[in-house]
């Protein structure tokens, strides 16, 4: 009997035993599931990032498939490295079947033409570079101009000119200015983006100069394509 | 320093000037590293090699940008050569030295784009706010590095 009760202590003792492994266990558990939940996590973002990606292929491959003429996709890879001029790099070359002044669009409208191209990679001049020059109409009154990027120095968001319109021209705000598809590069019907403004031209006040919002937005390009015929 | 490691920060530096998004609080202007290099170089190594290096700097640069290839190369080698002629006669480890070392590079180089993109008072104030920025980083980049060397040495 006192054998008995001497000893039941150190069973109880015993019984804990189990107890102390089981945490253990637990704590190893509970490392193998954080790490797991990290991978899951980062699965997951990859996940929406995927589908996003999968989005604006679809809305990119819908329009390639409306458009009649033959074109290449191409991924942004860089933006230019200076501050005076307004380029960005896609991974698409002469391999590919470009060439130099080709038009470069999206979903959303026009981007610009292609100036510089090696085998495996093409730089873009943005319709918002002074230097890159558009054919361009005013979709409902038809009146024609030439679009070029706005050569202000400090632009928060991009945004265009569309010179030489006809001074008597009436030009209301949200008019929606497309490629006329004169000068060979740009095809007709492009949607370039939509009037915010216009001003007679302060220099000869010949001709109305009229301030364009671009309908791409070019602080978020990732895909785009390239009409090569 | 052995060249390797000189032009193993040129190239990242260039990279990283392309992929980093324009500010658009700054007016969308983009910061540039590589005119920020130019004076490090200059003050640090010989002069040969300094010009040898603001060739490469503008080459990476013109590389990845429209400009006219070699355009930005000019302005680096021309900054490099007057402050390698210089720098004798500067205090080249006081910042605002460094500061305007920067800036003159920056601005040599602003100068050489309205050349081929055309002058305008909004133009010329970007080549001033830009190379204002320019010489703040060349600043940090001097005390960044010499804060490095001597961490090194204290290690």
């Amino acid at each position: 009997m006192i054998l008995v009760r001497l000893g039941t202590p150190f069973v109880k003792l015993g019984d804990l035993i189990p107890v102390v492994q089981s945490r253990r266990q637990l704590a190893k558990q509970n490392d193998q599931l954080r790490s797991d939940n990290d991978v899951l996590r980062q699965q997951s973002r990859a996940i929406v990032e995927t589908g996003l990606e999968n989005q604006r292929l679809r809305q990119l491959l819908a329009m390639k498939e409306r458009l009649p003429y033959k074109t290449v996709a191409a991924r942004i890879i860089g933006r230019d490295a200076s501050n005076w001029w307004k380029s960005i790099q896609i991974d698409r070359g002469s391999n590919d079947g470009l060439r130099d002044n080709l038009a470069v669009l999206n979903a959303d409208g026009l981007i610009g033409k292609t100036i510089s191209v090696t085998r495996g990679e093409a730089r873009v001049l943005l319709i918002t570079d002074p230097n890159c020059k558009a054919s361009a109409v005013i979709q409902e009154t038809r009146d024609t101009g030439v679009v070029a990027g706005s050569d202000r120095a400090f632009a928060r968001d991009p945004h265009c000119v569309m010179t030489y319109v006809a001074r008597e021209a009436k030009i209301k705000a949200k008019q929606v200015v497309i490629t006329s598809g004169l000068g060979g590069v740009f095809p007709k019907g492009i949607l370039i983006g939509t009037v915010t403004g216009a001003s007679l031209n302060q220099q000869t006040g010949m001709y109305q100069d009229i301030q364009i919002k671009p309908s791409v937005d070019f602080n978020k390009l990732e895909e785009v394509i390239v009409i090569t015929e | 320093m052995t060249l390797l490691f000189q032009l193993s920060v040129v190239f990242p530096l260039a990279a990283a000037q392309a992929w980093m998004p324009a500010m658009r609080w700054l007016g969308g202007i983009r910061i540039e590293f590589l005119p920020a290099l130019v004076p490090w170089f200059s003050f640090t190594v010989s002069r040969r090699r300094a010009i040898t290096l603001a060739i490469i700097a503008g080459f990476a640069q013109d590389a990845l940008s429209a400009a006219p290839f070699g355009l930005t190369a000019v302005a680096f080698v021309i900054a490099a050569i007057v402050m390698t002629g210089l720098r004798d006669v500067l205090a080249r480890e006081l910042p605002p030295v460094q500061l305007v070392a920067g800036a003159f590079t920056s601005a040599l180089a602003g100068f050489a784009a309205c050349c081929v993109a055309g002058f305008s008072f909004g133009g010329l104030f970007k080549v001033f706010v830009i190379a204002v920025i320019t010489g703040v980083l060349t600043s940090l980049l001097f005390f960044g590095i010499e804060f490095a060397r001597l961490f090194r040495r204290i290690a």
